[in-house]
């Protein structure tokens, strides 16, 4: 059985799932610019590295990220 | 914890074998002759024919391969890796491996206008390795397996090898090498 939404209800939902998607594209998006920059950057100091010798461990790329 | 990886630096020489170029069928059938390889650019172990049998070649030539986490070259996966292949196929023996590979010809930097054959390469910047010099007489000393062509073989062979890691080292830190690749047979 379904139970239908008042109006008020309705609107309510609408405006929460706006500020939600509005809420997490704004971190995409920054989440993105972030990674844009970094990862460029990583991936030539992992290359580096390994064309050295030195396979980069996951615990040493965090520190690298600083995360 | 990082870990050292193991870089293998190898060359081979080839002669061709075969139908001769021309036919309807145009096949460029073409065999290792000499197989040398290098964990650190100075001490290279060679394996050639007449000094050993081309399977034992073959064999030692793998062991180190499938040790390695890295193997380096000049033209490399276009080359070098699809002859061996070829080679072990032809006596049975299991093929190589998918392996990364640094191919200091295929993997330079776009660029154009000057060869990028390892001579030229190691002449333009300067490398104390010499590559030696096969004139058409050497070459048909060491494709006939004469024991003077066998020596000019060795030295040609184990000279790339030196040549080679150097050239690398060089282009690694000039910053003109992309990424290493996988080469999958």
């Amino acid at each position: 059985m379904t139970t239908r939404r008042t109006d008020f209800e309705q609107a309510r939902a609408n405006a929460l799932k706006t500020v939600r998607a509005a809420v997490r594209l704004k971190h995409s998006i920054a989440a993105d610019e972030e990674l844009n920059r970094l990862l460029p950057e990583f991936e030539k100091q992992f290359t580096k590295s390994f064309q050295n010798g030195v396979l980069q461990s996951p615990v040493d790329i965090k520190k690298v990220l600083g995360v | 914890m990082s870990k050292r990886i193991r870089i293998l630096g190898f060359d081979i020489e080839t002669r061709k074998v075969g139908f001769h170029i021309g036919g309807k069928f145009n096949p460029d059938g073409c065999e290792p002759i000499a197989i040398a390889w290098s964990w650190n650019g100075k001490q290279v172990f060679c394996r050639q024919l007449t000094v050993d049998m081309p399977e034992d070649m073959l064999r030692d030539f793998v062991a180190a391969y499938d040790t390695a986490d890295m193997v380096t070259g000049h033209y490399i996966r276009k080359f070098d890796l699809p002859i061996i292949n070829g080679a072990l196929m032809e006596h049975g023996l299991d093929p190589l491996s998918a392996k990364m590979t640094c191919d200091t010809k295929n993997d330079l930097i776009t660029k154009a206008g000057w060869s990028s054959s390892q001579e030229n390469l190691a002449e333009m910047y300067e490398l104390l390795e010499d590559k030696y010099h096969m004139n058409d007489t050497r070459w048909r000393e060491a494709t006939r397996l004469t024991p003077n062509g066998v020596a000019h073989t060795r030295i040609r062979v184990v000279n790339d090898v030196k040549q080679q890691w150097a050239l690398r080292k060089a282009l690694l830190e000039l910053g003109y090498l992309a990424s290493p690749t996988v080469w999958r047979p």
